[in-house]
């Protein structure tokens, strides 16, 4: 043993006086970009949290903050290297339902809602379902599709996990499952989520009368027949409320507690969807 | 430091202010889902490897599966730094940043973190790791002396091979390989998820004739593998998975001892346990093997076994620093007629890992090792990586680090007699006409040590991502075989006695570096390209000078169900001693001239009715240019490494998944 081999540790110690000048703060905010979705959920954030926090926009900003609980908006700010000993609360990243691969407790706000609160509502929507297809690309909706899979069998709907590999393969899917389906419901799977494959979906619900429901009240009101979501703000408000709380163990996934849906009217009528009076009045968005 | 924090956030919070008064949605819903899908490319590998403490280069299955390659060492062939050699058809060398030869145990080679080289000569047979490439979820390829993680033999680097776990399967996948000169591969994997469970199990069947004489034997191998994982909650974990391989591989390692068939099984029991930022493993790897058609020691028999325990505690420390503590024991045993009696050795390790983000642009990383291995003295490893990443997508890294290489349990035990002819230059001929050299182990011999200094730059210029890497290290008390000394010389038999063993003998110095670009030219069409450098100085016995320069290029377009894939590699001549080992001829420089191969792979998944069928055509060495990758055999007394020649070879394949 040597003590020459200890020279790559020097650094080490004499850089760890300076550690205790850059003690850590509360909270901060990370913003992949500080405008559209994500600025709409850190708004409703706000709102909730009370306190006035710092934020850090990405688009212009590289810092990497290391107070104890932060708080990331969208996939980009939710893979940064953060201190493992902060809390790491992230939403608004519909491609990571998984956690990011980090040390240190991590609190993930899930885009897609509940799968039992999700089926029930679609339930409402279209009381006669019975075939769900619902597709997606990421292997990151693995297990939620098996919770859909359960709560399915629960409620008499069976579940049509589809896979697309790539946006070419959405039309032949969509002449397989025809026959098979009575809804098709497009996860919010950001590889899959496209103004190409969207039009696709919408004009093969017209031509076939097979209700598309969307994972965002934007979808529903470019022209799906339905959208059922966790609202940007009510995921901008859960983040906030696990801010405060902490984690639930290492790793914690949570739901927004409201669901929403949003109905296009216009496209309900042209496949013939009904919709009782009370589904329409208590829809967030009828367009 | 925090009053610029809190001064951005000021900022920020104006900004914030002002973005309050604009109307609610306004924004196109497509953008956002397209900044996020851009997020999930980025992100699959899980560290980022800008702020990684040492190179690190990543090929994943998919990559695997685009390129076409037919073995693992093919997959490797394209990562700067990386030296590949295929000395027969069915057998392949990997080592990292010089020193490249078959038999090369100075990188670490990992299957799922489990050491995958055997314990008698720390040697590993690359076709017969229980392991199909369908199984193989990513390879990670660290470069630089990694010891102070892995412990031992990480000398240049280390190559993990990480298998796809059980809840990455939802239903089942076919495949079947067929090629010229008796190329099989055929491959089948099933896994599912259950509520909390989930399990896969799979095999294959490999086989590679000769690449010189298409009716010969060079490599065949059945594998079967199996894994289940418990999850009873997010935060724990119980895995368990075992494999095993059924070999026959013809290889050729080190000249005096010519060409020889691997036949036998290795396989292992692995269970690791996770819970929270606790983690435990325990495996058991035994290989049984019989190294047969020795041209001057008959067959040979080896039987170890080797059980190794493991624990892993992460912590996170005040002042911004994440810490790892680990320790590792490791007990095995080995039995053969190579050495003189059943040896048992027993070792020991324990790492601390530290993880120092001292602010948002700086990091520090350092780790050190303490290993107790039976026969040598305590080793202590360490790395150190400071680390400077400035905003845009740029880093600039420090490295230094330490690594060791033990004595093999040949080095320390062999005991073997080997009948030669006598050439006539070591004692005259006649009357001579026959050698008989006693080669002893010596448990005396101190392990090779090394140390390193390492400079990276890494950048994202555009859609140009680029890496610069300059590198030094210096090896001490290399394991070298020792001289030959003539003991005792019969005349009325024709017979001298000579003796050898191994010895620590010199130091080597190396400096060099890497470019390697990679670059998404258009959503479908991607690019690579990369050059090596190294340099070996005082370069003592009988090791190899590796290529001063090797240039790797390739081009890959997915489109429309198809999948191009062409990748070239032009390697300079190499030299190396010849025949340093072998007491029957004088030591020679011998060179590997310089050599283009170029390998490509067009396949076409089916969609519709025939949706999970996939076909597709591999060549490798589409350019047909002929040439050797390690020194070719002379003569009959003289093996050298009995390399064959590479020749064009074109495989079909066809897979279902369902």
């Amino acid at each position: 043993m040597r003590l020459k081999q200890l020279i790559p540790f020097l650094p080490v110690l004499a850089l760890l006086p300076l550690a205790s000048v850059l003690g850590g703060r509360e909270t901060a905010v990370v913003l992949t970009v500080a405008s559209g979705p994500y600025k709409e959920a850190f708004s409703a954030f706000q709102e909730e949290f009370g306190n006035t926090v710092l934020s850090y926009d990405l688009s212009v900003s590289a810092a990497i903050p290391r107070e104890k609980v932060i708080v990331a908006f969208g996939g980009k700010a939710a893979t940064r290297d953060y201190p493992a000993a902060s809390l790491l609360v992230y939403c608004m990243a519909p491609g990571m339902i998984d956690h990011p691969a980090r040390h240190g407790r991590t609190v993930a706000v899930s885009m897609v809602p509940d799968a039992g609160q999700a089926l029930r509502t679609l339930l409402r929507i279209q009381p006669g379902l019975r075939r769900l297809a619902v597709f997606h690309t990421s292997d990151a909706y693995g297990r939620y599709l098996e919770a859909l899979r359960a709560e399915g069998k629960r409620l008499n709907i069976k579940i049509l996990p589809t896979e697309i590999r790539s946006g070419e393969d959405v039309p032949s899917e969509l002449r397989r499952l025809r026959q098979d389906m009575g809804a098709f419901w497009l996860l919010p799977d950001p590889l899959l989520v496209s103004s190409e494959n969207f039009t696709i979906l919408r004009d093969f619900s017209r031509a076939n009368r097979i209700p598309f429901y969307a994972p965002t009240a934007g979808l529903a009101q470019k022209g799906a027949t339905a959208a059922v979501y966790n609202s940007f703000s009510e995921i901008g408000r859960t983040a906030a409320k696990a801010a405060k709380e902490g984690a639930r163990g290492n790793s914690d996934l949570r739901y927004p507690e409201k669901i929403s849906y949003a109905i296009n009217k216009t496209e309900c009528d042209y496949i013939r969807l009904e919709l009782t009076a009370d589904i329409i009045a208590k829809a967030e968005a009828v367009f | 430091m925090n009053i610029f924090f809190i001064t951005a956030g000021v900022i920020r919070l104006c900004r914030t202010a002002a973005f309050a008064g604009e109307p609610q949605n306004t924004y196109d819903i497509f953008e956002f889902f397209s900044q996020e899908a851009k997020i999930i490319t980025a992100s699959r590998i899980p560290a980022s490897r800008q702020r990684s403490p040492a190179t690190v280069y990543v090929v994943t299955g998919q990559e695997i599966k685009d390129s076409g390659a037919q073995n693992i060492w093919d997959a490797l062939r394209g990562l700067p730094g990386v030296d590949v050699i295929q000395p027969k058809a069915g057998q392949g060398e990997v080592s990292i940043r010089g020193l490249g030869q078959p038999g090369n145990t100075r990188t670490m080679i990992l299957l799922d973190g489990r050491k995958a080289l055997n314990s008698f000569s720390d040697y590993i047979t690359w076709a017969d790791l229980p392991v199909t490439l369908q199984e193989i979820d990513r390879i990670e390829v660290v470069q630089g002396p990694a010891s102070a993680i892995y412990g031992a033999n990480a000398i240049n680097g280390a190559i993990n091979i990480i298998t796809k776990t059980p809840d990455k399967f939802q239903g089942g996948q076919l495949s079947n390989a067929r090629g010229e000169r008796g190329a099989q591969l055929a491959g089948f994997d099933y896994g599912r998820q259950l509520d909390k469970w989930s399990y896969r199990f799979g095999g294959g069947w490999e086989r590679v004739n000769s690449s010189g004489h298409a009716d010969e034997l060079s490599a065949r191998d059945g594998k079967a593998s199996l894994a289940a994982a418990y999850r009873p909650d997010e935060n724990s974990e119980l895995n368990i998975s075992g494999g095993l391989t059924q070999m026959n591989a013809q290889l050729s390692t080190a000249e005096s001892i010519g060409d020889f068939f691997n036949k036998g099984k290795n396989g292992f029991i692995e269970t690791t346990y996770r819970n929270r930022q606790t983690s435990y493993k325990a495996y058991w790897v035994r290989y049984d093997i019989d190294l047969i058609g020795f041209p001057a020691l008959g067959d040979v028999a080896i039987l170890s076994d080797t059980y190794v325990g493991e624990a892993w505690q992460t912590l996170t420390l005040p002042f911004n620093n994440e810490a790892a503590l680990g320790a590792s024991y490791k007990y095995d045993t080995t039995r053969s007629e190579m050495t003189a009696r059943r040896v048992v050795r027993k070792s020991w390790g324990a790492t601390l890992e530290d993880r120092w983000d001292i602010s948002d642009k700086w990091l520090l990383q350092a780790a050190a090792r303490v290993d107790e291995h039976p026969h040598m003295k305590t080793m202590l490893s360490s790395r150190g990586s400071l680390i400077f990443a400035p905003a845009g997508g740029q880093s600039v890294r420090l490295s230094a680090g330490t690594a060791f290489r033990p004595p093999t349990l040949v080095h320390n035990f062999i005991d073997t007699t080997l009948r030669l002819p006598n050439p006539g230059t070591v004692v005259p001929k006649p009357p001579i006409s026959t050698m008989v050299v006693k080669t002893t182990g010596d448990t005396g011999l101190k392990p090779e040590s090394i140390k390193t200094a390492e400079l990276a730059y890494s950048g994202t210029l555009g859609p140009i991502e680029a890496g610069l890497t300059g590198f030094y290290y210096k090896i001490r008390d290399m394991l070298l075989p020792g001289p030959n000394r003539v003991t005792s010389i019969s005349v009325p038999t024709g017979t001298a006695y000579v003796s050898s063993t191994y010895i620590n003998g010199g130091d080597i110095q190396a400096w060099g570096g890497e470019l390697a670009l990679t670059a998404r030219l258009a959503p479908w069409l991607s690019s690579y390209a990369n050059y090596s450098y190294q340099r070996l100085k005082n370069l003592p016995g009988p090791d190899i000078e590796s290529p001063l320069n090797k240039v790797n290029a390739g081009l890959r377009a997915k489109s429309r169900g198809w999948t191009w894939d062409i990748q070239g590699y032009w390697t300079d001549i190499t030299r190396r001693t010849q025949n340093a080992h072998n007491p029957a001829v004088p030591s020679d420089l011998a060179t590997i001239h310089s050599y283009v191969l170029v390998n490509a792979h067009a396949g076409y998944a089916f969609k519709d009715r025939l949706d999970g069928l996939e076909a597709g055509v591999s060549v490798f060495n589409l350019l047909n240019h002929d040439h050797y990758e390690a020194l070719p055999e002379i003569a009959s007394a003289a093996q050298g490494q009995s390399a064959e020649i590479m020749r064009q070879r074109c495989t079909a394949e066809l897979s279902y998944r369902f």
